[in-house]
């Protein structure tokens, strides 16, 4: 008899004050393991941002390097238009190749045969420099011009890249 | 009697067990926060990367014109002085936070230096001391 008597009489359950801290401990820990969640998440994002403004940065870069370069020496290089924003030139297969820049857009033209296409739209700054034999006095003259640089910078989603590279125009004997 | 004494001992988590928990989590999920910090850096190191490739192919365009240059007064294959530390691209614009290094050596002969004439070009540019770009090429004579 004493004995059911003491297992009705004890056995109280939680009490409010226990439930009530229970909940607060088990907050503080969600809490903590939402921060986690979150910053995987903006960690991944970023990532996935930066990743793909690096590749469409480096995919100009490359283009441009690759293409530049190629300009044709006859005496001097075949350079058409050499201003901050258009380069034109002739390659060494004697197709007119044009870059131009305006607004956000890089666009790239060819004669034969006739395209013109956009590099990026995403630029938020774009621009041409020639230089002369010593690689820093620019260069006034088509004859000068022994290296062209470009300065940009691409936006995509917020995440900003500049990139500042130039080539030597490889076609001189 | 044993079984409800027995009961009576069963008093729930004390304060003290509770702060022991709490610190061995926070010390479990120390290593995920680094985790994070890690990620930040590598995105810092991926643009480092990016210009420091770019900044080394200007130098390395640089050289090879001036290996090229009509102009063998001043420029030209003998002018390219053989030097740990050369100066031949101080001259370029230089990219904030990164420091370039142009090593120039003699060349062994080699299958690639069939004369053994050659000079052997190694440009390393770093920020904060931590290598971020190399290249390495041959000029022949």
């Amino acid at each position: 008899m004493q004995r059911l008597h003491s297992y009705t009489s004890k056995q109280k359950g939680l009490s409010l004050i226990e439930l009530v801290v229970s909940i607060l401990i088990l907050s503080i820990i969600v809490m903590v393991v939402a921060q986690f969640v979150k910053a995987g998440t903006e960690s991944y994002r970023a990532t996935k941002d930066n990743i793909s403004a690096l590749s469409k940065i480096r995919l100009i870069d490359e283009r441009l390097s690759k293409e530049v370069r190629r300009t044709r020496f006859n005496a001097a290089y075949d350079v058409n238009v050499f201003t901050g924003t258009s380069y034109e030139f002739i390659d060494i297969d004697g197709v007119t190749v044009g870059y131009g820049f305006a607004g956000s857009t890089l666009s790239i033209t060819y004669d034969t045969p006739t395209v013109t296409s956009e590099l990026s739209n995403q630029l938020t700054a774009f621009n041409f420099n020639y230089y002369a034999s010593d690689g820093v006095s620019t260069a006034l003259a088509v004859s000068e011009i022994k290296f062209v640089e470009w300065v940009m910078t691409l936006s995509d989603n917020g995440i900003s890249y500049s990139l500042t590279n130039r080539v030597m125009l490889r076609g001189m004997p | 009697m044993r079984a409800i004494h027995s009961y009576r001992k069963q008093q729930g988590v004390s304060l003290v067990e509770i702060v022991i928990i709490v610190i061995v989590l926070g010390i479990v999920a120390m290593p995920f926060s680094n985790g994070f910090v890690s990620v930040s850096q590598s995105l810092i190191i991926n643009e480092e990367v990016l210009q420091s490739n770019a900044y080394a192919q200007t130098c390395a365009e640089h050289i090879l014109y001036f290996r090229r240059s009509p102009d063998t007064t001043t420029q030209g294959y003998a002018n390219l002085a053989i030097s740990t530390s050369s100066t031949v691209c101080d001259a370029l614009p230089n990219p904030a936070g990164l420091v370039i290094n142009v090593d120039i050596e003699n060349g062994n002969a080699s299958p690639a230096c069939a004369t053994g004439n050659c000079k052997s070009v190694t440009i390393t540019v770093a920020s904060n001391g931590q290598p971020r770009a190399n290249i390495e090429f041959l000029l022949m004579n």
